[in-house]
């Protein structure tokens, strides 16, 4: 793992069980098939609920395969179910709940920003990015977050600048900074290049 | 000191902003030697020289009327340069009474504050505002207690939360700011707020800041300097208009230098808040063209070295690739190569 460039943006450690908790929330947008064995080896004491997202299709088997009997699971087909059901998962949580998201930064930084509602504190969550690198995007001049970007300069989805794409991180956005790249020098625009896979 | 105030004078379109010979020679020059680096660098806020800025808390100038009208103008674009999170209504509270009490003390002339329990007037001599309210009650005043004074006090303001052993920058008012943008940065960590200015993190300056910062006492604040450049006398250098301004930094040529370019000098300040305990930040800016500084050739000859000396990452970060040569070209002229003596003093 690489320190960033930037301090605001987010650097994530390997995910372990929370011991400390005595009630275990798992949002899972990614599949990682060793991570899932690895947490699924030594369980820790306490329910457990398990949040898929999948992109349809099959749900991801590798959270599914070695899951300890009793795990709580609730599969969700797009990323606003997955949500959801977070959301009514919390409504429900009880003091020394702990939440895990695991995933793309864009869906685990919107589970993360649910949380902050339901007064969690970040000392009871823990991130990890997996799956795509792809970035949101919040346009620093309409405010607007594209989505799901690949390349180091992206046209917004909002007003059309041609965007670039600076590390600095907002985790109450949860998304990064874009600004327009030619607003020096109108019409110079660099070609894009796949910096996010 | 009497203030003759120019409420005419523009921070945009035709750019009538300009220095009285005494603004010139109270600007704050911030390089005391040849070469700049970033450094913690800051000291008790405690006054200073009568007529300087550093004489009152905050510093009311012959912009004063002027810049307030151009907050409301950037206010009236985009309302979303005042932000304030839900948990500061204490601190927002503290501040305005922080203001109050320091510019009616200050400046007994222009400003007067009646206290009879929590029912307080307030009369703004120069805005023309004479305002009754309940201290602690929103509801009697026409906007937020914190947008309500930032409007009459020059600077930019940033309040911190202080938690966790952290400041967390979770209200701000800024509409004159060097190119970063609240929208998009409050309710950050110190670390994370700073996370962009290149060289200083590995400097330990911002470790070294916080940890002080920390423990910043109510009643004594403490300032610093900090600079930039700015292309015409703009105080809205936001990244949400950069589209409207970033052209301007390549119109610079040899023969615009001395009126066109300016260098942009910030006295930063900060207040422990004393029921919320956040920390209120003050950032007040001072702009003036190279033409004003030369008129201390001291001055002019500091900066050409200072210019000329600066690390590119920085030269980057601040954004004066562009015309950095032909304003050193400008300098040049002006700087005869004699060693100055250590000091930021005009002559």
């Amino acid at each position: 793992m690489s320190t960033p460039a930037i301090k605001s943006q987010p650097v994530y450690t390997a995910l372990e069980w929370d011991r400390a908790g005595t009630h275990h929330v798992l949002f899972v947008a990614a599949d990682e098939a060793a991570l899932a064995r690895r947490l699924w080896a030594q369980p820790p004491a306490g329910p457990i609920t398990l949040i898929l997202q999948h992109a349809g299709g099959e749900p991801l088997a590798g959270w599914l395969a070695e899951r300890p009997p009793g795990v709580h699971t609730i599969a969700a087909a797009t990323l606003e179910l997955a949500l959801k059901a977070l959301g009514d998962t919390l409504r429900a949580a009880q003091m020394g709940t702990r939440l895990y998201l695991v995933g793309p930064e864009d869906a685990i930084w919107q589970a993360a920003r649910l949380a902050d509602g339901f007064g969690m504190s970040r000392d009871e969550m823990r991130l990890m990015q997996a799956g795509t690198r792809a970035r949101p995007v919040f346009c620093v001049h309409c405010r607007t977050v594209t989505r799901g970007v690949h390349t180091h300069i992206v046209p917004c989805s909002g007003c059309g600048r041609a965007l670039f794409v600076r590390d600095h991180f907002s985790r109450r956005l949860g998304a990064y900074m874009g600004f327009q790249i030619d607003a020096e020098a109108p019409g110079d625009i660099p070609a894009a290049e796949v910096i996010y896979p | 000191m009497t203030l003759a105030f120019k409420p005419d004078e523009t921070f945009r379109d035709d750019y009538t902003y300009r220095n009285s010979p005494a603004a010139i020679r109270r600007f704050p020059f911030p390089f005391h030697q040849d070469q700049y680096m970033y450094s913690v660098n800051m000291e008790p806020h405690a006054g200073g020289p009568a007529g300087s800025v550093y004489e009152h808390a905050f510093d009311i100038d012959e912009h004063y009327i002027a810049e307030m009208r151009d907050r409301a103008i950037t206010l009236e674009r985009d309302p979303g340069r005042c932000v304030s999170l839900p948990h500061m209504m204490d601190a927002e509270w503290d501040t305005l009474e922080l203001l109050m009490e320091s510019m009616a003390r200050d400046y007994p002339d222009l400003f007067v504050l009646k206290k009879d329990g929590e029912r307080w007037r307030w009369v703004n001599k120069p805005l023309g505002i004479d305002q009754s309210f309940t201290f602690g009650d929103a509801a009697t005043l026409p906007c937020p207690p914190f947008e309500y004074i930032t409007r009459q006090t020059q600077g930019d303001f940033v309040i911190m939360d202080q938690r966790n052993n952290d400041l967390f920058a979770d209200a701000g008012m800024i509409t004159s700011q060097a190119d970063w943008s609240l929208a998009f940065d409050v309710g950050m960590s110190f670390m994370e707020w700073h996370g962009p200015v290149p060289l200083a993190h590995e400097l330990g300056v911002f470790e070294r800041a916080l940890k002080y910062l920390l423990m910043l006492q109510q009643g004594r604040p403490v300032r610093r300097l900090n600079w930039t450049m700015t292309i015409n006398p703009r105080l809205d250098t936001a990244p949400e208009t950069y589209p409207e301004w970033g052209q301007d930094r390549a119109s610079v040529t040899p023969e615009n230098v001395g009126p066109k370019v300016h260098l942009r000098v910030e006295l930063q300040t900060l207040f422990r808040l004393p029921r919320s305990n956040g920390m209120l930040f003050s950032i007040r800016g001072y702009l003036a063209s190279m033409e004003e500084l030369a008129t201390y050739p001291r001055w002019a000859k500091r900066l050409n070295r200072v210019l000329g000396s600066l690390p590119n990452e920085l030269a980057e970060y601040k954004g004066l690739v562009r015309y950095r040569q032909t304003t050193l070209d400008w300098l040049a002229r002006h700087d005869d190569g004699a060693p100055l003596a250590v000091g930021t003093q005009p002559e």
